[in-house]
């Protein structure tokens, strides 16, 4: 039997490649994403390898605040601790290190890097001898005062060269220096693409610090014969409280961990697409067995009839989907490699720039990728195998039973009960935080709405098809028939495109409805004229001398900067992040609608707190919160007032004052700006933009801009969805070509007879085009119907503000409906063709 | 030895017209030491009016000539006409749109549109051409077929009987030249074959239509006015006015 399939299996060969190719384009995806992710990994940990490799020993503040998307903030600590540490007699070298948020300015006066979406950019003071990880690609002499060496990736990508004078921004502002080298890091011009600048330890301190005797850590080399654990055990000992030694070895693992786990949603993000991309291909896998046994049945019932039993049937079904799981794993493995580029390049392109040196193709990514495609094939065809299994040896000398799906009672109920509750577990989950509950949710529906499918396919395409007669003729007519004849495979064929469909419609209802949000929510909350931004959001940001010298113009009323920072919150045993603003001006220019206290009355030791939170802890005006701030300190903060608009003030508001106590960097994110009264807008904006021209990192927006660009902050995320989900549409659109085709190899003597009386190519190829209008058509209507419940009840979610907040596209809906159209028509091309091509004589040929 | 017959049954074009003539056909399958003459030089004319019917053993071309003459294959060499249009000058498109226009078909299976009912069936080759049906013409031969009460049924739902009846209304409903059938009797039983080839008479006698009929049976080429009879790719005799018993004699002679 096993001889049999096999042989079946090669006979059709062709067959085979093209069902093989959604699989194919699935593992595809799933091993580039692997592939992808190691690569980045493993060019960190790399990186961090190379950079600690000569560091025994770290000395640095025990108090961090952890942030909300991976990394943290971590506290200062004395210059004084370097004479203690180089006390200790296992000391070879000691060196501190300073870093901080800096920007270099390209020679065409642009920054370089977007901190905001890519790699960061920070400068640190250079340490020479044995602890430096880089070494001189240009120059090599270490920066003194006013002089400064950068990495070699900057300065290629600024077009820097030494010798050149050039702009680094600093929460101190823009400085000017000469450059003096370029560097690199083990055989990395640019580590993780990050861009970095080198001044001497003073000069660190002046511009990163504001002139603070301070330094992030201290980089400690033992002498020969110690190891990492005694050097740090001895420093331990002498480091006074606050501080703390950690081995080289862990501040290596430390920072490698942080970098996966800063990775891990990245990388959990890209494998649910990889995730949608194959349950599309397991239904399109589904889709062409179901297809391949219908057309089999006759080979299937003489083997019944001469002896095959109903398991050599199934196995023999299986061995085949199980060989085609196995060559489409093997070509969609080794095409992940070139994934991991492409992916690499499109996240490039949506501003995501990602580095990665020498693919790292893991046994992991051999060994998931093939499990998973040959899993998922030889699930998706034991439905099909077994009804083939089940076929009476009757079956060989009868002709093939017509489908009688189209009204089957049981297909209903467990469709619709599939559907309810997979609907139901999607809400609930959104509703609950449950992820993993959405997403079996989704399937569910998916799956639900593929059993309901057939119930639908008559009367949908009766529907979408009406109007083709009348349009097109007999040949519109004879594909509405076709459409209509097998209202399974129709269901099945439009399936896999509704799920792509349904996907794409929901993203762009929730991006709708989050800029709808977004507009709204700045609209009615910023009652200013102007906004000074930078998109270095949560890495550093605009000095704050940039507010103090637009606060200064005659023509302005008001302004005020905001700035963020982070802190734990002992009550609730957590890292919050906090929004710090000036209380005499925010609350003029920022209505966060407080419903006790008042901005303005906010004090050094007060807070404000956002509603939802107050009411969900319980906490009341007169309350006392205490937070650790990154210092160390603790501080009791009494509540002075309670806000409802959370959407840019976060859960809790602070003074600027207090975060100004804690010592980190100072950085306005914003800037807003209130004219005078009386000044015209153009001489208002004309004033500030000739302040803001001077700060490279510095936008400056009319309010209207304002609003525009922070509606469009999602344009990226969404862009990159798209692109990911263009994935499913392309399997799917593969799954409309090969049922096309073998519809068409099923047909071959209905299209013979067609031709022979009078059907043109021409005629023929329209005809089959229509057909894959309409199954198009037809999943992309349900898949936008699925879709739209999806997207207003994630929307609904997030906006949280009853059922109704969300906003219905219908034009980018049906733009959505008529790009799944004509993607159906380009893959109907060739099947079209091969209907048109079909040699006439063999419907005549008597069998 | 073969008979050079166009000789015999050529008539002078001024008598009656050719609906449909081969000159010199041949056709060719495969290449080198597998080449397979199928029609080995055949020069025929099919006169107007007429319901003509080839025979011959499994092999010998009938089917092929009948292909050739219909458009549907293309010769290897010689010509084929159909009034005065030399097939072997046209492209697929108007090889088609003369089928459509010119030539109506029957065939012993699989003859018309499972998705579409008796009548789209029927005026099938007219939609084809987005023209609409003549109703006196519909009517008539819904009426002569006697199909007037399986108008909206679809093919799965009529006897074989019935969707021959069909296949051959289709076949006239352009008013075709000629119409060519393929065994069109092979499927059916005696009864309805015998309805069959009856309104094939009438066909012939009272719309004064031209019919080129390939059988096995010969009971049904008995209802012809000639028959040729085909071996090795050429013709070897014809009778007119057939009985059965001629039919049979030179088929024993020929060994089918």
């Amino acid at each position: 039997m096993f001889k049999i399939a096999l042989r079946s299996t090669l006979a059709k060969k062709r067959r085979l490649l093209s069902t093989a190719v959604s699989i194919m384009i699935g593992v595809a995806f799933l091993a580039g994403t692997l592939v992808f992710t190691d690569t980045i990994k493993r060019t960190f940990d790399d990186l961090f390898a190379d950079v600690y490799a000569n560091t025994d020993a770290l000395v640095r503040s025990s108090t961090s605040v952890e942030l909300q998307f991976g990394g943290e903030i971590r506290g200062r600590i004395p210059e004084s601790v370097l004479t203690t540490i180089r006390g200790v007699d296992e000391v070879a070298a000691a060196e501190p290190t300073v870093s901080g948020f800096a920007q270099i300015v390209g020679a065409d006066g642009d920054p370089i890097g977007d901190p905001g979406r890519g790699a960061p950019t920070f400068a640190m003071n250079y340490t020479s001898g044995v602890l430096a990880p880089w070494e001189f690609t240009d120059g090599s002499r270490p920066p003194g005062p006013g002089e400064v060496a950068i990495d070699k990736g900057s300065a290629d990508d600024g077009d820097l060269h030494v010798g050149d004078r050039i702009t680094v921004l600093t929460q101190t502002g823009p400085h000017e220096f000469l450059l003096v080298g370029t560097v690199r890091f083990g055989s990395v011009d640019s580590p993780g693409g990050a861009s970095i600048s080198l001044f001497d330890l003073a000069t660190a301190q002046e511009v990163l610090l504001g002139g603070a005797h301070e330094i992030d850590g201290v980089v400690v080399g033992a002498v020969d014969g110690v190891s990492e654990d005694e050097l740090t055990e001895r420093i331990a000992a002498v480091l006074p409280d606050g501080m703390e030694a950690i081995t080289g070895t862990a501040i290596t693992e430390e920072t490698q961990d942080s970098i996966a786990d800063a990775m891990g949603f990245f990388n959990t993000f890209m494998l649910v697409f990889a995730a949608i991309g194959l349950v599309v291909a397991s239904f399109t896998i589904y889709n062409t067995f179901q297809i391949i046994v219908s057309q089999r049945s006759r080979e299937m019932a003489l083997l019944r009839s001469v002896g095959a039993t109903r398991r050599q049937v199934l196995v023999a079904e299986l061995v085949e989907a199980g060989l085609m799981g196995v060559v489409a794993s093997l070509v969609g493995l080794v095409a992940g490699v070139f994934v991991a580029e492409v992916l690499q390049r499109m996240l490039a392109a949506f501003g995501m720039d990602v580095p990665a040196g020498g693919t790292a193709f893991g046994l992991r990514t051999a060994l998931v990728a093939l499990a998973v495609g040959i899993g998922v094939t030889i699930v998706a065809a034991v439905f099909p195998s077994m009804r083939a299994s089940r076929i009476p040896p009757l079956a060989a000398i009868r002709d093939v039973s017509l489908d009688t799906s189209g009204h089957s009672k049981h297909r209903l109920i467990s469709g619709g009960v599939v559907t309810a509750v997979g609907g139901g577990a999607f809400v609930a989950g959104l509703s609950g935080g449950r992820l993993e509950w959405v997403g079996v949710g989704a399937l569910a529906t998916f799956i639900g709405a593929f059993m309901l499918g057939p119930l639908v396919a008559r009367p949908g395409a009766r529907v979408i098809g009406a109007p083709l007669p009348a349009l097109t003729g007999v040949v519109g007519e004879l594909a509405r028939e076709n459409a209509k004849r097998n209202p399974k495979r129709t269901a099945r064929t439009g399936g896999a495109l509704m799920v792509g469909v349904a996907l794409v419609a929901a993203i762009t209802i929730i991006a709708a409805s989050v800029k709808d949000w977004v507009r709204d929510a700045i609209g009615e909350q910023f009652t200013g004229d102007y906004v000074v931004s930078t998109e270095t959001m949560g890495f550093g940001g605009l000095s704050p001398d940039v507010a103090v010298a637009i606060g200064e113009l005659p023509d302005v009323a008001l302004v005020t900067g905001i700035r963020t920072g982070a802190a734990r919150d002992l009550n609730a045993a957590a890292d919050a992040e906090y929004v710090a603003v000036a209380p005499a001006t925010a609350g003029r220019l920022f209505d966060v609608g407080m419903i006790d206290g008042a901005v303005e009355n906010l004090t050094v030791d007060g807070i404000l707190v956002d509603d939802d939170e107050a009411m969900g802890r319980g906490i009341e005006v007169g309350d006392v919160l205490p937070f650790r701030f990154v210092d160390g300190v603790t501080r009791d903060l009494t509540v002075q007032g309670i806000y409802t608009e959370d959407e840019l003030a976060g859960p809790f508001v602070v003074s600027q004052q207090l975060h100004e106590q804690t010592g980190v960097d100072q950085f306005d994110v914003s800037v807003y700006v209130a004219k005078a009264s009386g000044v015209s807008d153009a001489d208002a904006a004309a004033a500030i933009a000739a302040i803001t021209d001077d700060v490279p990192n510095a936008k400056f927006e009319t309010r209207t801009e304002f609003i525009d660009s922070m509606a469009a902050q999602v344009d990226p995320l969404v862009n990159l969805m798209y692109g990911l989900l263009g994935l499913a549409v392309l399997i799917s659109l593969v799954n409309i070509a090969n049922s096309m085709a073998l519809s068409i190899h099923e047909r071959t003597r209905e299209l013979g007879l067609l031709r022979a009386v009078g059907m043109t190519r021409r005629q023929t190829r329209r005809s089959v085009r229509w057909e894959a209008v309409i199954i198009a058509l037809l999943g992309s209507v349900l898949g936008i119907a699925i879709g739209v419940f999806f997207g207003w009840s994630i929307s609904v979610t997030i906006r949280n503000e009853g059922l109704a907040a969300f906003v219905l596209p219908v034009i980018p809906l049906v733009v959505i409906a008529l790009i799944a159209v004509v993607g159906a028509v380009i893959a109907a091309v060739r099947p079209a063709w091969r209907a048109a091509r079909l040699d006439v004589l063999r419907a005549i040929a008597t069998e | 030895m073969a008979l050079d017959v166009a000789v015999h049954v050529g008539r002078p074009a001024d008598l009656t017209a050719a609906a449909a003539r081969a000159v010199d056909a041949v056709k060719v399958y495969g290449s080198g030491q597998t080449a397979v003459r199928a029609l080995d030089g055949i020069t025929v004319d099919f006169d107007a009016g007429r319901l003509t019917a080839i025979m011959g053993p499994s092999g010998s071309g009938k089917s092929t000539l009948l292909h050739c003459l219909a458009g549907l294959d293309a010769l290897t060499s010689g010509a084929v006409f159909i009034g005065d249009t030399d097939l072997t000058t046209l492209s697929d498109t108007q090889l088609t749109l003369l089928r459509r226009e010119r030539i109506g078909f029957v065939f012993q299976s699989f003859n018309l549109v499972p998705t579409l009912n008796a009548t789209e069936n029927i005026t099938l080759p007219l939609a084809l051409a987005g023209r609409r049906a003549d109703p006196a013409w519909l009517q008539t031969l819904v009426g002569a077929l006697h199909l007037g009460d399986r108008l909206r049924h679809r093919p799965s739902e009529l006897s074989g009987g019935q969707q021959q009846r069909v296949a051959a209304a289709r076949a006239m409903v352009t008013r075709p030249e000629l119409i060519f059938a393929d065994e069109p009797t092979g499927n059916l039983d005696s009864k309805s074959a015998t309805e069959l080839l009856e309104m094939t008479r009438v066909a012939v006698e009272s719309f004064g239509q031209t019919v080129v009929m390939v059988t096995h049976d010969s009971r049904a080429a008995s209802y012809a006015d000639r028959v040729i009879f085909l071996a090795d790719g050429r013709i070897v005799h014809e009778i007119g006015h057939p009985t059965m018993e001629g039919i049979l004699d030179e088929l024993k002679r020929l060994g089918a």
